[in-house]
């Protein structure tokens, strides 16, 4: 998370100052070829994440639901764990994002291409969700896969049509082959990487003399 | 996961021998096709493949086994009906003892009345005279004698549709599987069996008071259920 740079343009210096932006590397646009109230459009403001911790504290789930940190987008509650990422994609973010971005819930008078684009950034997180979910189902068939990467690819794409110089990350790519991966290998939960990283966890823990293949004497 | 493997391993041992039930039993040809090849999954995806006709499969050993579809749909009732057994209807001189419950576990999964535990509480349930999952939060667990044995029975209080003037950005995208209900409840209760397709639910108030998102969470033993009552074996 970092806070903004201050030259926008038309905007007031100010507002900038009320500004955070939750991960760099999404929310960050160049200026160049962009209006500036299109590159403000995307940022979370301090407020709207302040309704957005509200809301997450607010929900009610089953306790074996690991939620994210009641101060999801400060630094200091480091990184997430998997499983509080599934949450926050499943619930927690698409609901928010519903009832803050959707066009449904717009104030009214508010801009119509603001309106438009904060949309659009809701339809993203909506496909990712639905991927997610398509994707995680515990039966698996053709159907599940094919919705899966038609979810994963519309997500893809509305990215690029929001930020057109984003540069793709190797997880981008590679959630494209988990759809044909469902169908050779069946329900994810049988093969996902979890239980490895749950032992890669157990021996971080172990202590060490910091001289690796040499044994203690 | 040398724990799993070793368990694995047991299970194997377990299968081939002379104490293996006989439910598994007829399981070890699937299982086999899919410790073998790997290219088949879940023995209620192996079930499903099956279709409606029988089927001839080669064992390890070389030797041809006949599966036949309506052996196995018995060995899933059968076992259904073990764990999950619903009440017969009681003649009206014959009274039955009930005890109540706080909590109770349904497929792993615990579920508790909305005074013990509001989280485990908030579900989705099918009523038996109905086929869509409904939100309703659980105010009653209640065991009922049956012979030597106890039958659960689940008193929920179904939420109250939300207002036909709510705006819902869900709509959009039904797959998503979040809905807008009321946050009052009707009056009626609902009861139903734990043999019933039942699963928790993550919800939160809506812009618009009055009014919840609900998303069910979906689990295995949701998912099986809905698969053994689309085969007519549940």
């Amino acid at each position: 998370m970092s806070s903004s740079p201050p030259s926008v343009g038309s905007k007031d210096e100010n507002d900038w100052l009320d500004v955070v932006i939750i991960g760099n590397g999404y929310f960050e646009q160049p200026m160049q070829g962009k209006k500036a109230h299109e590159v403000f459009v995307d940022k979370v403001t301090k407020q709207e994440l302040k309704l957005l911790q509200k809301h997450i504290e607010s929900i009610i789930r089953p306790p074996y639901r690991q939620a994210p940190p009641r101060d999801l987008g400060n630094p200091g509650h480091g990184k997430l764990k998997a499983d509080q990422w599934k949450t926050c994609i499943e619930f927690d973010i698409p609901v928010s994002v519903a009832q803050l971005w959707s066009r449904e819930t717009s104030p009214p008078g508010q801009d119509l291409d603001v309106t438009a684009r904060r949309d659009k950034v809701f339809q993203s997180i909506m496909h990712l969700a639905v991927a997610v979910r398509w994707g995680t189902s515990y039966r698996i068939s053709e159907h599940h896969s094919q919705l899966f990467e038609e979810n994963m690819v519309a997500y893809l794409r509305l990215l690029l049509e929001l930020y057109p110089n984003i540069q793709f990350r190797p997880n981008h790519h590679t959630a494209l082959h988990i759809g044909p991966l469902l169908t050779q290998f069946g329900p994810v939960h049988s093969w996902w990487m979890f239980p490895f990283e749950r032992v890669i966890g157990i021996l971080q823990k172990f202590n060490t003399n910091s001289k690796m293949g040499k044994y203690s004497v | 996961m040398l724990k799993s493997f070793c368990a694995g391993a047991n299970l194997k041992a377990l299968l081939q021998g002379e104490r293996c039930p006989s439910a598994l039993k007829m399981a070890i040809p699937l299982l086999e096709r899919k410790w073998d090849q790997g290219q088949q999954t879940g023995t209620i995806g192996e079930l499903n493949n099956l279709g409606n006709s029988d089927e001839t499969r080669k064992v390890d050993n070389g030797k041809k086994l006949l599966i036949l579809r309506n052996v196995y749909d018995n060995a899933f009732r059968i076992a259904f009906e073990e764990v999950s057994r619903t009440l017969p209807r009681a003649r009206d001189d014959n009274w039955r003892s009930a005890t109540k419950h706080e909590r109770v576990a349904i497929g792993g999964k615990l579920f508790a009345t909305k005074n013990r535990s509001r989280c485990n509480a908030e579900v989705f349930f099918k009523p038996l005279d109905g086929e869509d999952l409904l939100p309703g939060v659980i105010a009653n667990i209640v065991s009922i004698e049956d012979g030597d044995q106890e039958v659960f029975v689940l008193s929920i209080q179904p939420r109250k549709p939300a207002p036909a003037d709510i705006i819902n950005p869900f709509a959009r995208y039904p797959d998503f599987g979040a809905q807008l209900w009321s946050t009052e409840f009707e009056e009626e209760m609902v009861c139903i069996p734990t043999t019933q397709p039942i699963c928790h639910s993550e919800s939160r108030t809506w812009v618009t008071g009055g009014v919840v998102v609900l998303k069910a969470i979906s689990s295995v033993g949701l998912q099986t259920c809905q698969f053994l009552k689309t085969y007519g074996i549940l």
